[in-house]
């Protein structure tokens, strides 16, 4: 299957204000095939964020080669979805108009894409709330609004920045098998940052891990459980056998032994 | 707020100016306080019921002076604002001088006027627009950049086009902000043009105050003071009644 993301001895550094650097990534390399959910966990500091920003063209590379669907990353493109922990809905526009908002941007045909876009808030299970205010929706919903709004305009690509870390675990477990139903109908690549490790191994295909600052792929992980999934998997000897690795992974990584 | 939470709440402040006057009716005619000291309620009511065209004629030139100026403190705040955020010449030379401005006590330039435009209707529109520009900018550039940044990343994502940042996202992110200035603005540009007219106004409810004062004739400024609080009030009630119409979407946390 051909590259969704090539990444090549990615580096990161920060230079701060007061003249000391960060080194935010060093080494990063992997690779994410078209269509593949892919997970990165890492403690939180470890450069996820960063590098996740430096794929959507929002911050420059220190160092490194980086491609996505064959092209160099240099700045804004249509086909990236992103969706951060933050629903970040534009409080002034009905949920519809929100998912509308990148086929504005892109001036794309708004006919078709209404219709695109009242299919995704159905399958979202927000059918009854098109026309509502942001701070009308719970949390939750708020974030399946986001989720509509990142895949609206078909992106070949969705990045999303541990999406759902601002709900409640059984908020979250839910959003998590809302991802998947929408991912298997509308195939995109997905590359998933988490710090959640089963939510990593519930979704995926593959898990990346990653290590403390300055970040790099520790430990890369098949995960080649039965899809579509369902919640029982997380009893099974292979779930399990798959989170605790990664957990050792980072214990040990964290200096114990 | 429920419906009888409401009413209770009707009845409550009903019953609180009703006492007041009365007491106030009370205390005037128990101590026998002469009428050019402080007028009872009935007297002024008796006034403000004699005096009522004239009353109405000096209320719309004060209320002329202050819409214009108002309105000339919004358009100018608003493009001053938008000037600021995208231009850095003027990031460097207005908005200091702005600010420099705003510390200072804007209503001491009035004088000035006199000797610069006259002593028409222009001179308190002047001092109107002059007080009430400066909230409206001030509030105005801080709703235009004062957002999520992660918000602006997402938005930068997908384009880099200043245009569709601004349209898009800034110029609706503002008008919270723009609302709560223009209630402060509003209220503003009343005393400006009042004391426009306290220096050099020959109608206009300032210019009554001062002349009903000079006569001794208290009713008659205790009558001024009242349509220029009517005045005010409904002035304040159009910018809440439009904020209700064009922010529907507008939602403060309710306050603990
Ligand atoms: N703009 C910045 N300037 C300097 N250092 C930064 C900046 N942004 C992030 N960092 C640092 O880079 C490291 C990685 O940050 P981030 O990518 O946000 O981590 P994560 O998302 O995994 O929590 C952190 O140590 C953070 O302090
Ligand atoms: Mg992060």
């Amino acid at each position: 299957m051909p590259e969704s993301i090539r990444i090549d001895r990615l580096c990161k550094v920060y230079r701060s204000r007061d003249g000391t650097d960060v080194e935010a990534l060093r080494d990063v390399f992997f690779t994410v095939k078209q269509g593949e959910f892919v997970s990165i966990v890492g403690q939180s500091g470890c450069g996820k964020s960063t590098l996740l920003k430096i794929l959507a063209g929002l911050l420059p590379r220190t160092s490194g080669a980086l491609s996505i669907e064959g092209q160099e990353v240099d700045g804004p493109r249509r086909d990236i979805g992103i969706v951060f922990q933050k629903p970040l809905l534009l409080e002034w526009r009905r949920v519809l108009d929100n998912v509308l908002l990148p086929v504005e941007i892109f001036q794309l045909d708004r006919q078709e894409y209404e219709a695109k876009a009242l299919r995704l808030l159905r399958t979202a299970g927000l059918g009854e709330f098109l026309r509502k205010y942001p701070f009308e929706l719970s949390g939750g919903m708020q974030q399946r609004v986001a989720l509509c709004r990142a895949l609206v305009a078909e992106p070949s690509l969705l990045l999303m920045d541990e999406p759902f870390g601002a709900l409640d675990s059984l908020t979250r477990q839910k959003m998590g098998f809302e991802l998947l139903r929408l991912w298997e109908e509308w195939k995109s690549t997905v590359l998933f940052v988490t710090h959640d490790i089963d939510e990593a191994v519930m979704l995926s295909d593959r898990v990346l891990v990653m290590s403390p600052r300055p970040g790099k792929i520790l430990d890369t992980l098949e995960i080649d459980l039965p899809r579509p999934r369902e919640i029982f998997v997380k009893d099974t000897a292979e779930f399990i056998r798959h989170s605790s690795r990664i957990r050792r992974r980072l214990w040990e990584e964290d200096g114990h032994e | 707020m429920n419906e009888g939470g409401r009413i209770g709440r009707v009845v409550r402040i009903t019953i609180f100016y009703t006492v007041t006057l009365l007491v106030w009716e009370a205390l005037v005619r128990f101590l026998q306080v002469p009428e050019w000291l402080f007028p009872a309620p009935s007297h002024i009511i008796d006034v403000i019921a004699d005096k009522n065209s004239v009353m109405l004629f000096h209320t719309l030139v004060t209320l002329q002076e202050t819409i214009l100026g108002f309105a000339l403190a919004l358009v100018m705040g608003i493009l001053f604002a938008i000037g600021i955020i995208h231009f850095s010449i003027l990031r460097d030379t207005l908005y200091p001088t702005l600010i420099m401005f705003n510390s200072f006590p804007k209503i001491a330039i009035a004088p000035l006027f006199i000797i610069w435009i006259g002593i028409g209707i222009e001179s308190k529109i002047a001092n109107a627009f002059l007080v009430a520009l400066f909230p409206i900018v001030i509030n105005m550039i801080m709703g235009l950049v004062d957002m999520d940044p992660e918000l602006l990343e997402l938005v930068r994502a997908m384009s880099r086009s200043r245009w569709v940042l601004f349209w898009k996202i800034r110029l609706p992110h503002s008008l919270p902000y723009l609302f709560a200035a223009c209630k402060m603005a509003v209220s503003f540009a009343v005393i400006g043009a009042i004391v426009g007219e306290f220096i050099s106004g020959r109608t206009g409810l300032g210019y009554l105050v001062l002349s009903a004062n000079s006569q001794f004739n208290t009713p008659l400024a205790f009558t001024a003071l009242f349509y220029l609080v009517l005045m005010s009030l409904g002035l304040y009630g159009v910018v809440i009644l439009a904020e209700k119409l064009m922010l529907p979407w507008y939602h403060r946390e309710p306050a603990a």
